[in-house]
This record gives C-alpha cells, sequence and structure tokens, in this order.
C-alpha cells in the first residue's frame, strides 16, 4: 500500500533512459532464470555438436560438446568443490567426476549430455519442489499484518504482532481479524478457514472467540485481545506444521541410512571395476548413478504435499511419523460426549411420581448446581428458568452414581438405580420400566429422590452431530475395520445411540481411566488404534491409542500439543477426511519407494549388462526423480474420505 | 545468541539442504544451521558479535541458493 507512490515516483525519471533499464531488466532476468538459461544454452550446444557430428566436422562437434560441459558443469563443479572443502562427497561431485572422466577418455558426447541432463534434472526437480512448498507458503502468508486498534482516543493501524492483550481491535468487513480475543462488541459473519478448513461464515456475537486468520466477511467487531503474534492459535498451527517437516517418518530414516551407505558403496564398486575391467566408462557410468536420487526424496516431498493439503482443511498433522501411522489406522475409538454428539446435553422429560414439578427440581437443582458433571449443568439450567434455586449443604461426590446434599435438612439424592440402592431407598417396578424406556430410546434418565422417597426422574440426552450418522460408513470407506463406541453412559443408552449410529462395538459404562483399557484391548488384538477426542478430559486416551485426534480443538492448546492429529473445526466429517489422506499419503510413498528401489536395480543391471551408458543413465537417473515428485504433488488434490 | 530464519528457493535434493546446512555450520559465529528440505527453509543460530546476517547471506549465496526472503 504504501511502496506505491513511490513506485511510481521512481519509474518516471528511469522510463526514459531506455537503455539503462533494459540492461537492468536483463540481469533481474539473468538472476531469475540463470539456471535454466544455462541449461538450455548447453542443450542449443550439444545440438549444434551433434548437426556439426552429422555434417562430417568432427573437431567442430567435439569442442562444442565439450563447452557444452563446461558451460552446464561449471555450477556443479564449483557446487562440488564448496561441499568437498568441507569433506563432503555428493551428487555434485560424482557428476563432475563422471563428466570430467568421460572427457578426458574421449566420450565428449556423454560428457555434455550428462551434465545438461543433470542440470535440466535439477532445473525442474527445484521447480516442482518450489511449488509443493508454496502450497505451503501461501497458507502462511495469511497471517495477518495490520492490525487497527483504539489508543488513546485515536484509531491507529500497527502491525498485527505489536498489538497489546487487553487492547481494543476494530474489526471492519473485509478486515482479516488480527488476534484471538473475545467479542466485546458488534457483530459479523466471519470465515474460519484459515482455522478450521470450513468456509461457511460462522456468526459472532459479544461474548464468542475470534482467531487471527480468519475473515470478517460482513459486520463490525470489536474484540478484546487475548492472544497475539506468535501466542495466537494460527501462528502455533503455523509454527506446528512446520515443525512437522523437520520431523522424519521411519521409513525415511530408512531410506537415508540406506543412502548413506549406498553412494560410497558404488563408487568402491566403480573403482573396483576399473581396476578389473579396465573399462573406464562402464566405471564412471557407476559413478553417476550412485546418486540416491528418488530414493531419498521419495518420503518427505510426499509428507509435504500432504500435511500442507491437510493444513488447508483445518487438519494439523503432526509430523511424517504420526503420518505413517495414521495411514495404518484399522481401528477407531470414538468418545461419544463432545465427539459424536454435541456436547451439549438438554433436559428431554420430567416425570414426577410424587410432589410438585417446580419443587423436586429446584431441590435438585441445589445439590446438581455444585457439581462438575456434565448432566448437572442442563437440570440446573432448566431450574433455574422455574425460580430460585435454594442454598445446598452437606454435598457429596459419589462415582459413578450421583451426587447427595441436604436442602433444609432433608437428604436430597440425584443420581442412578446403584445411588438408591446404596441408600436402601426402594426403586418400585414402574420407575423401573421407565427408566428402562427412556434408556432403551437413548436418554439418560436421572433418579431425584428426597428425603427416603423417589420423587421423579429427569431424562436428559446429548443432541448426536448430523455428520456421525455417516461416519461409520465413510470410516469403513477408508479403510477402518472397527470402528469402537466409549461412553459413561450406561448399557442401554448407549446400545440405542450406537445402534442408530451404526457403530461395531460399543463400551458402555466406562469411567475415564476404563478408556485406556480399552484401547490397550484393541491394541493387543493386534489393530493399530485411532482414538479420537476433545484432547482435554480425555488425554491419557490420545496418548495411550497409537493415534490420538483431537476434535475442535482451535484455540486449546493442550489438545494441540497432546494429539498427533489436530481437527481445528469440530466437525466430524474431517475425521474420515484426515484418515483417508494419511492412508493415501502411504501408499503414495510405497509407490514412490518401490519405483525409486526398481530404478536403482534397473540402472544396476542395465550398466552391467552394458545396456546403460552414462548419458543414459544420467537420462533415467533424473525422470525417476521427476516422476516421484509429480506422483507426490498428486497429494496435493486429494480431496475426500 | 540470536536466530534467524531464511527462505531459499532452489533446493533440488535433501542431500543439497544438509550440504548447506554443513556448509553455514563451519562459518565462524555459527552454532547451528537447520535446512529444513521440505520448507525450504534456513534456521540460523549465530552470534551476532562475530557474524552478521548480512554474512550469512554471503554464505548462502555462494552455495547457490536464491534467498527469497527473511522469516
Amino acid at each position: 500500500m504504501f511502496s506505491f507512490p513511490s513506485q511510481r515516483e521512481s519509474a518516471v525519471p528511469v522510463a526514459p533512459v531506455g537503455g539503462l533499464f533494459r540492461l537492468e531488466r536483463l540481469r533481474e532476468l539473468w538472476v531469475a532464470y540463470d539456471k535454466l538459461m544455462i541449461t538450455l544454452g548447453s542443450g542449443l550446444l550439444i545440438l549444434l555438436g551433434y548437426l556439426a557430428g552429422r555434417l562430417g566436422w568432427p573437431a567442430a562437434a567435439n569442442g562444442l560438446m565439450v563447452l557444452a560441459t563446461l558451460l552446464a558443469g561449471y555450477r556443479v563443479a564449483a557446487s562440488a568443490w564448496q561441499a568437498l572443502r568441507f569433506r563432503v562427497v555428493g551428487i555434485n561431485a560424482l557428476v563432475t567426476l563422471a563428466a570430467l572422466g568421460a572427457t578426458i577418455i574421449g566420450e565428449y558426447w556423454e560428457a555434455a549430455v550428462v551434465t545438461f541432463l543433470f542440470s535440466l534434472g535439477n532445473y525442474l526437480e527445484a521447480r516442482t519442489m518450489d511449488k509443493t512448498r508454496a502450497a505451503l507458503r501461501k497458507l502462511m502468508e495469511l497471517a495477518p499484518r495490520v492490525a487497527r486498534v483504539r489508543r488513546e482516543g485515536t484509531e491507529v493501524e500497527v502491525p498485527a504482532e505489536e498489538v497489546e492483550t487487553g487492547e481494543l481491535v476494530l474489526i471492519r468487513a473485509g478486515d482479516k481479524i488480527p488476534v484471538d480475543g473475545r467479542v466485546v462488541r458488534g457483530r459479523a459473519a466471519v470465515n474460519q478457514a484459515a482455522i478450521t478448513g470450513e468456509s461457511l461464515p460462522v456468526q459472532k456475537e459479544p461474548g464468542d472467540y475470534v482467531f487471527s486468520g480468519t475473515m470478517n466477511e460482513s459486520g463490525y467487531l470489536e474484540v478484546e485481545a487475548e492472544r497475539t503474534g506468535e501466542e495466537t492459535t494460527f501462528a502455533r498451527i503455523m509454527q506446528l506444521v512446520e515443525e512437522a517437516q523437520e520431523e522424519k517418518a521411519r521409513i525415511q530414516r530408512w531410506l537415508e541410512n540406506f543412502a548413506r551407505y549406498y553412494t560410497p558403496g558404488i563408487m568402491a564398486v566403480s573403482v573396483l571395476t576399473y581396476l578389473v575391467t579396465r573399462d573406464a566408462l562402464l566405471a564412471l557410468t557407476l559413478l553417476v548413478i550412485a546418486c540416491p536420487g528418488a530414493l531419498v526424496i521419495a518420503t518427505p516431498v510426499s509428507i509435504v504435499a500432504a500435511t500442507g493439503n491437510a493444513a488447508r482443511h483445518g487438519v494439523l498433522i503432526k509430523g511424517g511419523e504420526h503420518l505413517e501411522k495414521a495411514g495404518r489406522i484399522r481401528a477407531v475409538v470414538l468418545d461419544k460426549t463432545g465427539t459424536l454428539t454435541r456436547g451439549r446435553p438438554l433436559v428431554k422429560k420430567v416425570r414426577v411420581w410424587r410432589g410438585s414439578e417446580k419443587e423436586m427440581l429446584l431441590k435438585a437443582a441445589a445439590v446438581e448446581k455444585l457439581s462438575g458433571h456434565p448432566l448437572a449443568k442442563p437440570l440446573v439450567e432448566r431450574a433455574e428458568s422455574l425460580g430460585e434455586i435454594p442454598p445446598a449443604e452437606n454435598f457429596q461426590v459419589h462415582p459413578g452414581c450421583g451426587v447427595t446434599g441436604t436442602v433444609d435438612g432433608e437428604i436430597i439424592r440425584v443420581g442412578n438405580r446403584r445411588l438408591m440402592q446404596e441408600a436402601s431407598i426402594p426403586v418400585p417396578v414402574d420407575v423401573e420400566n421407565y427408566l428402562a424406556g427412556e434408556e432403551s430410546a437413548g436418554r439418560t434418565a436421572v433418579l431425584v429422590a428426597i428425603g427416603e422417597e423417589i420423587w421423579g426422574a429427569v431424562s436428559i440426552a446429548d443432541e448426536i452431530r448430523d455428520e456421525a450418522k455417516d461416519l461409520v460408513a465413510r470410516l469403513k470407506a477408508a479403510g477402518v475395520r472397527r470402528v469402537v463406541m466409549l461412553t459413561g453412559d450406561n448399557r442401554r443408552v448407549a446400545r440405542a445411540v450406537a445402534r442408530e449410529l451404526g457403530m461395531d462395538e460399543y463400551q458402555a459404562e466406562v469411567l475415564p481411566e476404563g478408556k485406556v483399557e480399552a484401547i490397550r484391548r484393541l491394541k493387543q488384538e493386534g489393530l493399530v488404534v485411532a482414538m479420537v477426542g476433545d484432547g482435554i478430559n480425555d488425554a491419557p486416551a490420545l496418548a495411550a491409542a497409537d493415534v490420538g485426534i483431537a476434535m475442535g480443538a482451535a484455540g486449546t492448546d493442550v489438545a494441540m500439543e497432546t494429539a498427533d492429529i489436530v481437527l481445528m473445526s469440530d466437525r466430524l466429517d474431517k475425521l474420515p477426511y484426515a484418515i483417508g489422506l494419511s492412508r493415501q499419503t502411504l501408499k503414495n510413498i510405497q509407490q514412490n519407494v518401490t519405483f525409486a528401489i526398481l530404478v536403482v536395480a534397473v540402472l544396476l543391471l542395465g550398466v552391467m549388462g552394458q545396456k546403460v551408458v552414462l548419458a543414459s543413465g544420467m537420462l533415467i537417473h533424473e525422470a525417476s526423480v521427476l516422476l516421484v515428485i509429480l506422483n507426490a504433488m498428486r497429494l496435493m488434490r486429494y480431496r475426500n474420505g | 545468541m540470536q536466530t534467524i530464519v531464511f527462505r531459499l528457493e532452489g533446493l533440488a535434493c535433501p542431500e543439497c539442504a544438509r550440504n548447506t546446512g554443513m556448509i553455514l555450520e563451519r562459518q565462524k559465529g555459527v552454532k547451528k544451521a537447520v535446512v529444513t528440505f521440505a520448507t525450504g527453509k534456513v534456521k540460523v543460530e549465530y552470534d551476532p558479535a562475530v557474524i552478521t546476517p548480512g554474512e550469512i547471506e554471503q554464505v548462502i549465496a555462494k552455495t547457490g541458493y536464491r534467498i527469497t526472503g527473511r522469516g
């Protein structure tokens, strides 16, 4: 924005001085395309040399070939020399040696073509790799740059990272939100694609949380900054995506180790071959194919392409090893609450056998108010709409059963059958039948006893997410064999929900420690197990699984740190996508590695059988590297599970 | 110790990345240099009293890769 006027000013005096201007342009072009021009120049010389040869001028032909070798080989040799000074024998050294040797023994054509193909291959590989990287980089460019804040009564524009915590940030329609924070004033439709991969705008109003990097599509917001700069969720995601690239997959480490022995090994074979056969050309050809090219690039390039794609869809994969493991997932364990359901339980039905509904609910709420149980909140909310909740005393939690307390000296018990049985309160047959009916319909019925008698039951249920309904089918399509639901609910409720969702298995009445046990059992069966949860309450289970997947984790650091794969949005359909992408990536890596090993084998056999010489060896080598990169780039376009 | 990150263009193979890192690490004043092939980024930990970012840039330029930006 600011550089625009100054650019125009400087453009005016320069334009008339045509010559200088054009020279400058040429220099710029050279800097941008030097590698390409050198390669093309060398190619042209080879072509001229070939023509000269056909015309019967061998001296000219050889001269042109040597020139072509020098042109394309100069930089290769320079890099080789630089690496050698640090005692590194690399690809460049091998190629230089091969070209030099070929020229010495009079194989000018071979030398020229080897160096030409090497630079051409290198150029094309660098370009395609840059393109793959650009996909990741584009993502990072979504980072907001400026923020509009109110300081000392006036609105000022400051760099996004200079906003201080607690400052009020003003966000107009079309602005990128520059901080993580809570909306204080205003209303807006916000596109959160940068974080969640979901481009449908979300309505934000006072009290809602907004994320840096997301876009205010329409409306106006005033946001109190909570996290800025490097602290924002967006910055954390980018950091994790980058770190993910540094973490190597197991196959990758293995291949790099292999390459470490392969290159010197083939060089030794080359020397030995020369000593035994005195065939210099054969020995030099071995040098060329000693470059492990496609082998070492096979894994990293697939992983960049895949993690870039995932990040674009709001899925954070924490690195090669996790991706590799996720590609082998056979069993998926899901926590029902908050994952398959919305995590917002509501009171669905109230049944009273004794006394009034209002009195029962208020007294039950008095006790439940002190409990942190997820089923307590909806009951308390319902009671609050009826009247004032009385204070409770002697509050006590009975794990897995319910809570007790006293209101006006009367004992209030809120919980399941077991709580009543433990207190020797009789559960009549009609109450028992009612409970069974509610549970078979997928609702949890909580009993309320006041004094020594059951007054009524409150049925609470959590709504099942829309995407949960075809989840099992989509997971199966992505290659998962078993889908298991875990829940703290009782057996009947669990069965009803599991049946509705088409789950293979379910485990009811699972306590938090039980989740880890359930995962361990599946692992013992030899399955690669993924655990899906919210990442906060089920951190141990996420850690126990082979692959921990946290859902709806935008903004929760714990989840982002502990999980192997993070679904930023709380959309369940990202799960089959993430597993499908991982599986596809694993397949892609396997294709690449198989192909690369095949190429090495073919080259070795070809050289031994005298079918492959310098130039053709290099051609196959470079072509194989390019094919591997292009194959990996297909992952950038992967869409669904 | 300070840390600076450069973005490189033209890294064709993981080996080239490793070599660039090694070359940087043998410079006086450079404590650690990690080149990530996948992202094309070089993270250099250096002692500003011994070597300047400009000098680091020159070393990188000598290895044949173009710096397209910082950070």
